[in-house]
């Protein structure tokens, strides 16, 4: 459990991150979305007790980072694929940051091995690759066997097979009760990986609510349905808290009622359907949505939303 | 509340803690596995040793068994430069690669981040010295005895304070190196302030100040070296005066690399 409270970093006068507040959980994957510049690397290092809050605090497993007995045994952190000495050995590298706990090479080869880098572990890793630092990066995350695994941006540079592997392993994390805490920019990634998602836009928190919940409260979930009797099913679902949107002659948009009970009440009046299906929305239009009214409301504009959309489609 | 959530699953950080020890442990195992480190030693006591013993071929007849023998372990001067720049490179080459983030994540307590370098760095050169003062003193004492050259002893006191200072002033040295560049964050730089300190400066501060600073001059670090390392006795503090001096220097170095690593932001 990450716990962040009215947390604040300031360099000079420009606040990086401005009084955000909030828990990352344990057993689920939560996605930390914002554009570049919004504030979560800034957000993460303060977690890893490397930036000191201008003001708040942040709490791991209920402890101050620096009163951690363990800190890689409780936290495994990718925050820069670059943190590593370019003229080090990965294997060489993971054993001089177990050794700050106790853990020797034995543990050190299992986790080369589950990252996939055992084939390379005595190159330099200023030879590696971008998706083989992100591996070494995610290798000494993991090496303590922490309760929390934060990963800074951890698809950057891996390519379509890394990726799977990323989700794969994180979604293995979480499954076994783990904390799960990810930052992206990409929002096509993080609808595929997430459960739970903190968005974050100029340092301050946009959004903190259920994957689910961010896709649906945006008010464009619907359900299609194609009939060739659209008028009468239009009759039928006519109800209070139902609204319906006809385009063309034989299609319906309906929000406010689940596919199923349009199917059984489509069923029970004898409506013969051709096609019935949900349209969630993407986490894209969400996003948009909700920075639109982020926006509106402060009465600023800015780059935010066009930047995100922008990552999303690279 | 606790009763009626699960229990939570227990990971590894249960069971292991962060210890002084272990963090000596990483900073050799860190030390050991750069190749930079094994080339500027190397450097530093083929210098040390190279000129002593080059030294020690011409060393005249007529100069007294003190002078002779301080002749072969005369390189300090120059091994300074690499053990220096050993130091720098074991405090600051951590902020270029982006490494010290690693490190300071798993040791939140920066002062165990300085005590674990500066023993690692410690344990490594303190022998490597040794060997550097003990090659040139062997052979080089023997080259001026076939000379004709009086010369001390290996076991003459006076000899093994001639050594174990230069060893002494070496480690020291290179700490305040390590020091410096954990407080710069750059390897050149602060390979360029360490030498600056200990051999340019010196005597462009003799030459500028009046000769009332002399006391200060004399407690810089390299006089401070040179009373309780050379056994001439031309030095202008007394043996223990100069080490007291030098270490004075090498915690204060050291103090000031614990309390910036404290305040600032990695």
């Amino acid at each position: 459990m990450i716990e962040v409270q009215s947390l604040t970093k300031k360099y000079g006068k420009t606040a990086a991150v401005d009084d955000i507040s909030f828990a990352v959980r344990p057993g689920v994957i939560t996605g930390f979305l914002g554009p570049n510049g919004a504030g979560k690397s800034t957000t993460m290092r303060a977690i890893m007790g490397l930036d000191r809050p201008t003001a708040g605090r942040v709490l791991i497993n209920g402890h101050a980072y620096g009163d951690l007995r363990a800190p890689i045994g409780t936290i495994g952190a990718l925050l820069d694929a670059k943190s590593v000495d370019k003229g080090r050995s990965a294997r060489n590298h993971l054993r001089a940051l177990g050794a700050t706990v106790g853990i020797g090479t034995k543990r050190v080869d299992e986790v080369l091995a589950t990252v996939g880098l055992t084939a390379v572990a005595h190159r330099a890793a200023g030879d590696f690759s971008l998706g083989m630092g992100q591996r070494l990066g995610i290798a000494a995350a993991l090496l303590a066997d922490p309760a929390i695994v934060m990963l800074d941006e951890p698809v950057n540079g891996l390519d379509p097979d890394g990726i799977l592997w990323i989700r794969t392993l994180l979604r293995r994390l979480a499954d076994e009760g783990r904390t799960v805490f990810l930052s992206s920019h990409l929002m096509s990634e993080m609808e595929l990986t997430a459960d739970h998602l903190v968005v974050i836009g100029k340092g301050r928190i946009i959004a903190d609510m259920p994957m689910a919940q961010l896709l649906g409260g945006s008010g464009r979930a619907h359900v299609r349905v194609t009939t060739p009797d659209a008028a009468r099913l239009q009759w039928i679902l006519a109800t209070p808290g139902v609204s319906l949107t006809r385009c063309g002659a034989h299609t319906l948009e309906v929000t406010g009622l689940e596919a199923a009970a349009i199917g059984d009440l489509a069923l029970r009046n004898g409506v013969v359907l051709h096609e019935l299906h949900s349209v969630s929305v993407s986490l894209e239009e969400a996003y948009m949505a909700l920075t639109h009214s982020a926006v509106t409301h402060h009465g600023t504009t800015g780059p935010d939303s066009a930047l995100l959309a922008e990552g999303a489609r690279s | 509340m606790t009763a009626l959530s699960a229990p939570a699953p227990t990971f590894s950080s249960a069971r292991i803690r962060v210890t002084t020890g272990r963090v000596v442990r990483s900073e050799w195992i860190k030390l050991r596995t750069l190749r930079s480190t094994w080339v500027t030693l190397g450097a530093a006591v083929a210098v040390l040793a190279a000129f002593g013993i080059i030294a020690a071929t011409s060393t005249t007849a007529g100069t007294t068994a003190p002078e002779a023998f301080s002749v072969t372990v005369g390189g300090t001067g120059l091994a300074v430069m690499f053990v220096g720049a050993l130091g720098a490179l074991v405090g600051a080459r951590e902020y270029g690669s982006g490494m010290i983030r690693t490190t300071a994540a798993a040791v939140p307590r920066r002062s165990r981040i300085v005590v674990g370098k500066g023993v690692a760095l410690t344990a490594l050169l303190a022998p490597a010295a040794a060997i550097g003062v003990l090659l040139p003193a062997g052979v080089g004492s023997a080259v001026q005895r076939s000379h004709g050259v009086p010369t001390l002893a290996l076991t003459d006191p006076l000899a093994l304070r001639a050594m174990l200072g230069v060893v002494v002033y070496l480690v020291g040295i290179a700490l305040i190196g390590m020091a410096v560049g954990m407080i710069l964050r750059s390897v050149a730089g602060s390979v360029a302030t360490v030498i600056g300190l200990v051999l340019v400066l010196p005597p462009i501060l003799a030459a500028l100040l009046p000769a009332a600073w002399s006391t200060v001059l004399d407690a810089l670090p390299a006089s401070a070296g040179e009373a309780f390392a050379t056994i001439t006795g031309d030095a202008a503090m007394s043996p223990s005066a100069g080490l007291g001096a030098f270490l004075a220097w090498v915690v204060l170095a050291l103090g000031a690399a614990v309390a910036v690593l404290n305040r600032r932001d990695v």
